[in-house]
């Protein structure tokens, strides 16, 4: 070492090793990673407070990396991103579900209207897809496309657009406007400071904002607000900040203005018509007289279904009302009241019961089925068909009995006994009152003295006044002196008949005097009546008055006698 | 693939055959009578340099019975230019130069090239083989072309769009 390093060691011995030392630091590797490493963390958070240029810069390795990853590790990544994939798939479902059922709503809502509906026909006849007119009609305004555009070159520097809009060549729209306001500046505007800023056309306006480097044209469909102007004012600022040196050496490079576009998107700008809902009177709203007309076409139809289901309670009680009638139901069918059920053949007719029950104008037919009633009207119809009573005898209903009484021939005596014990009917046939026509076997001189001995003299018991404590013995009296009438004919002879009526001593004499009297009125009248047809004399006789108290004293005596020729 | 777009403009004299040129190989934008209302058109054509797909933006600019400044004013960021004149009318090939000079002497050596155009009529030309060599224009910059039959004229937008390319590429990433 010589004396210059000594006295350079002394001087700067500690300055030296500081300097070897960084000289270690920065030339050897593994320790700038150290270096690197410790302030890397914090230079990133303060890069990205700065500003997107980081994550821009970024965006290209670390897509590439994932990219790389997934090529060569897809199972890692799988796996990494399977606990987020499954509800971000349930939710993206969810979600597209949402939207789709908001879309039908809409949809509906907008097919249902008459609002949607007058649109529709108003797109249909100037010859506009209804979504585009629609979207007219909704919309205030919306930013369709945003140019921005090399100020000198008039080349294309990013385009952005809304789904929808119609797109031509972009590069040569971008020109063109250019030239344009090139023309414009040259043709009116005398010292070149003018700037074309709005063009109007229909519906569509072109709104250009201008930048030292770029402009930002806009076209926009509707009726923009006026504060939309100093937005793209302000968008245009941020992307010359943001992009100073490519907006200032764009040569046609579209690689080299990528994000632009991104940035550039803000400007697809859009607002909604928010819908005045002007206080129009009810009366001139369509849809109140629509729903007026709903509700009175409502009315009318439930109006005559209660009238069809009167109809139908009124003819259901006519027929529920008629014997022999068994009625299961009553259906509307098509306008058409079908009755169902059965019908006996001794019944009334359907058509008879509907024309009873005046419901004349019905729609009807019948389903009918025969059956054999046991109603007692049809029961008691039945039986007196099936007897065929002749002019001689006499039938009375007693309940369910049909007594006959009266003179018959054998052979009808023979058939109504078979007809009676046939237990066919559900009502019994009582004949005891039935005789015999004569046998010609017998005297018919002996028979008739007999008969008339037999009947000689007959008590009919009254209680109060002319009634008869036992009515049938007076029918039966006169179903006697029918007979005997009808032989004293055949004989040629006169049958005498004396009444006698009696009262006890009970009350006034004269009261009893004109009760006894009535009592054998009562029966003479019966009689001769009765056998009105017949050679009978029947007479009155003076009243027998008894001075005794007893109900057998109420009473009227018959006596019958062969008339003296 | 890189793509890039370029703008260029066409010049020359009135009724030269301009339009009836780019009509040969652009792609129609827009209708031909913004030529006569606002004295431009664009259209565009896209050709393919090796691995570079360019867009050409063809600024077809009206011509004129006289020179005006205002023809010159459009190449204002233009990356080439075509000029064009009638092989027919000698006049309009020194218009064409004339045209050259000034965009020369405002923009600089910027990519061209001239079409002498009406080549169908060759007979008739007044423009002779000995004028090009007098021309401040490169020779291989010069094509004899015909819009009636398209003869060269892809030919030529080529050899400008090769031009375009080597300036660009040259300067800013590929």
């Amino acid at each position: 070492m010589s004396h210059l390093d000594e006295i350079r060691d002394l001087l700067f011995g500690q300055e030296k090793a500081q300097l070897a030392k960084l000289d270690e630091r920065v030339t050897t590797p593994e320790l700038r990673s150290e270096d690197v490493a410790a302030i890397l963390p914090q230079a990133i958070q303060r890069s990205h407070e700065a500003g997107p240029a980081l994550a821009r810069r970024l965006r290209p390795p670390v897509d590439a990396c994932i990219k790389s990853g997934l090529r060569e590790a897809p199972q890692e990544y799988a796996d990494a991103l399977y606990p987020i994939m499954g509800p971000a798939i349930r939710r993206s479902i969810a979600e597209t579900f949402k939207a789709y059922a908001q879309q039908i709503n809409q949809t509906m809502e907008q097919s249902l209207s008459l609002k949607y509906l007058r649109w529709r026909f108003e797109a249909s006849r100037a010859g506009i897809p209804f979504a585009q007119y629609i979207m007219q009609k909704t919309l205030q305004y919306r930013v369709e496309q945003g140019y921005l555009i090399q100020r000198d070159s008039g080349l294309l520097i990013a385009h952005v657009h809304q789904e929808a809009a119609e797109i031509k060549d972009n590069d040569a729209v971008s020109a063109m406007f250019t030239a344009i306001q090139d023309f414009v500046k040259d043709s009116f505007s005398p010292d070149q400071s003018g700037r074309l800023e709005v063009a109007e056309m229909g519906e569509f306006a072109l709104w250009a904002v201008h930048g030292p480097e770029a402009l930002l044209v806009c076209v926009i469909r509707g009726v923009a607000p006026k504060s939309l102007r100093s937005e793209l004012q302000g968008l245009l600022e941020r992307l010359h900040t943001a992009y100073e040196t490519q907006l200032a050496h764009y040569n046609g490079d579209a690689g080299t203005v990528t994000d632009v576009a991104y940035d550039l998107a803000e400007c697809l700008q859009w607002q909604a018509v928010t819908e005045k809902k002007a206080k129009t009177s009810l009366l001139r709203k369509p849809g109140f007289w629509l729903a007026l007309a709903l509700i009175g076409l409502l009315a009318w139809w439930l109006y005559g279904q209660y009238q069809k289901s009167m109809e139908r309670q009124a003819l259901t009680r006519s027929f529920e009302a008629v014997p022999g009638i068994y009625l299961d139901r009553i259906v509307n069918e098509s306008g058409t009241l079908t009755i169902y059920g059965l019908r006996d053949p001794l019944a009334q007719r359907a058509e008879t019961i509907v024309a009873e029950s005046g419901l004349s104008n019905l729609a009807w037919q019948s389903q009918l089925r025969p059956y054999r009633s046991l109603d007692l009207p049809i029961v008691r119809q039945r039986v007196e068909a099936a007897l065929d009573l002749p002019q001689s005898l006499d039938g009375a209903w007693q309940a369910d009995t049909f007594a006959v009484s009266g003179v018959a021939s054998k052979d009808w005596i023979a058939r109504a006994s078979t007809l009676a014990t046939s237990g066919q009917f559900a009502a019994s046939i009582d004949l005891s009152g039935v005789v015999p026509e004569a046998v010609a076997t017998v005297d018919p001189l002996i028979e008739f003295q007999t008969m008339l001995s037999m009947h000689a003299s007959t008590t009919l018991q009254f209680s109060e006044g002319t009634q008869l404590v036992e009515p049938g013995a007076l029918a039966q009296l006169e179903q006697a002196l029918l007979v005997l009438a009808s032989e004293a004919r055949d004989l040629n002879r006169v049958v005498s008949v004396q009444v006698t009526g009696s009262a006890d001593a009970t009350g006034v004499p004269a009261t009893n005097q004109r009760v006894a009297n009535a009592r054998a009125e009562f029966v003479a009248s019966r009689l001769r009546r009765r056998l009105s047809n017949y050679a009978v004399t029947i007479s009155v006789m003076p009243a027998d008055l008894s001075e005794a108290v007893g109900v057998h004293l109420r009473r009227a005596t018959v006596v019958v006698t062969e008339a003296a020729q | 693939m890189t793509r890039l777009t370029a703008k260029i403009c066409v010049l020359g004299e009135f009724a030269v055959g301009k339009t009836s040129t780019v009509a040969r190989f652009v792609h129609n934008v827009f209708s031909d009578k913004y030529l006569t209302t606002i004295g431009v058109k664009i259209d565009t054509k896209t050709v393919m340099i090796d691995d570079v797909e360019l867009k050409l933006v063809v600024w077809d600019v009206a011509g004129t019975d006289k020179l005006k400044t205002v023809d010159i004013a459009y190449l204002k960021g233009a990356s080439g230019y075509l000029l064009v004149c009638d092989g027919t009318r000698g006049d309009t090939f020194n218009a064409a130069l004339s045209l050259f000079d000034q965009a020369n002497a405002k923009f600089g050596d910027v990519p061209h090239v001239l079409l002498v155009n009406k080549h169908d009529l060759s007979t008739s030309w007044e423009v002779k083989s000995a004028d090009f060599d007098g021309a401040p224009i490169a020779g291989n910059r010069i094509f004899k072309t015909s819009a009636k039959n398209g003869d060269r004229i892809e030919e030529a937008v080529h050899a400008l769009a090769r031009q375009i390319l080597a300036n660009e590429v040259g300067g800013v990433s590929s």
